[in-house]
């Protein structure tokens, strides 16, 4: 018997039907590769840089979504593996950080709007980082224009190992 | 009947909606599009004009969308502002300009790191700021849906943009 549908799929449907993701994909910022719930794989566009890829995969974890936060990890789809360390965005402070290896094995990207990254010990980004927050009313597009904004950003240099 | 869509945004709505118009239509109907889609028209629809993503000049509402250059998900936008006073402040110095409503946040931002010497590589260090606000709007936002009419003026600082730490 097919399995039904849960909510939050449906509404995670929904949203990427809606304006701002299909504006960011008819704009190649980003495209959706893969749905199989509660795993979404979405790649990023990339600026280009020496040795670079065009674009990053991201493998996100949407469990209990839009009300709980997504989280996403740099992702290999040929493989279906997290992507290798060497292959991950590199660059100065602001990327370096926000795709760091050195934080829980790299299993999220280190900011705000990500739920595993937003945990009890990082309170104080409410005040340092607000509009990077996660609010549930709105879509996955918010954490995607953080990631499209640091992999276009002078920030990023190219994968950690080219 | 062969339609098109559209991404529309418009006055004080924080949305991209996408509506479907008919393609043989004429750039009225996008107004109507756009009621169908939920926007609320807060008044007499003769009010509105409307305007091509980072067009100069509101486009004549009586000719046909392809004489009027707008395709198969094109960005459009409808506002009572004829055009935006937009002030950016950046290190003790202010500059101004009147934008038309359906101006992008990437095109102020490129305007304003230029007027403020900024090389390219330091302006995607930078972010556009509502003033009195935390709220940076993305690049492919229109700044008219950040305004209401009659008040057609917006202020942004301009601001670094800082690594997330601790």
């Amino acid at each position: 018997m097919q399995e039904e549908m849960k909510l939050e799929e449906r509404v995670f449907r929904n949203h990427i039907q809606r304006g701002p993701f299909q504006s960011g994909e008819t704009g190649g910022r980003w495209r959706l590769i893969s749905i199989q719930w509660p795993f979404v794989i979405i790649a990023v566009t990339a600026a280009p840089r020496p040795n670079g890829p065009s674009e990053y995969a991201f493998r996100f974890d949407l469990t209990n979504y839009p009300q709980w936060a997504p989280t996403a990890r740099p992702w290999n789809p040929e493989c279906a593996t997290p992507l290798e360390d060497g292959k991950r965005p590199h660059g100065g402070p602001r990327v370096t950080m926000a795709f760091r290896t050195d934080w829980k094995n790299g299993i999220a990207l280190y900011f705000p709007c990500d739920r595993e990254a937003m945990d009890a010990a990082h309170a104080g980004w409410r005040t340092t980082h607000p509009w990077m927050l996660w609010s549930p009313s709105g879509d996955i597009t918010q954490y995607l224009r953080i990631v499209y904004d640091l992999l276009n950003s002078s920030d990023y240099k190219g994968p950690r190992s080219a | 009947m062969k339609t098109i869509e559209l991404f529309i945004q418009m006055e004080g709505v924080k949305d991209i909606i996408l509506a479907r118009v008919l393609q043989n239509g004429l750039v009225k109907d996008i107004i109507h599009s756009a009621k169908e889609h939920g926007l609320d028209l807060a008044n007499d629809e003769s009010l509105y004009t409307i305007f091509i993503e980072d067009g100069e000049e509101a486009i004549n509402q009586d000719i046909s969308l392809e004489s009027a250059g707008i395709h198969q998900r094109g960005h459009v936008h409808i506002h009572r502002c004829k055009s935006i006073h937009v002030t950016v402040n950046y290190n003790a110095q202010q500059i101004t300009r009147n934008f038309s409503p359906s101006t992008t946040v990437k095109r102020v931002k490129k305007w304003a790191t230029k007027e403020f010497n900024l090389t390219d590589e330091d302006a995607t260090e930078h972010a556009l700021q509502i003033v009195g606000t935390t709220e940076r709007p993305d690049e492919d936002v229109h700044i008219g849906t950040l305004v209401i009419h009659p008040a057609c003026r917006i202020s942004f600082d301009l601001v670094a943009k800082i690594r997330v730490e601790g």
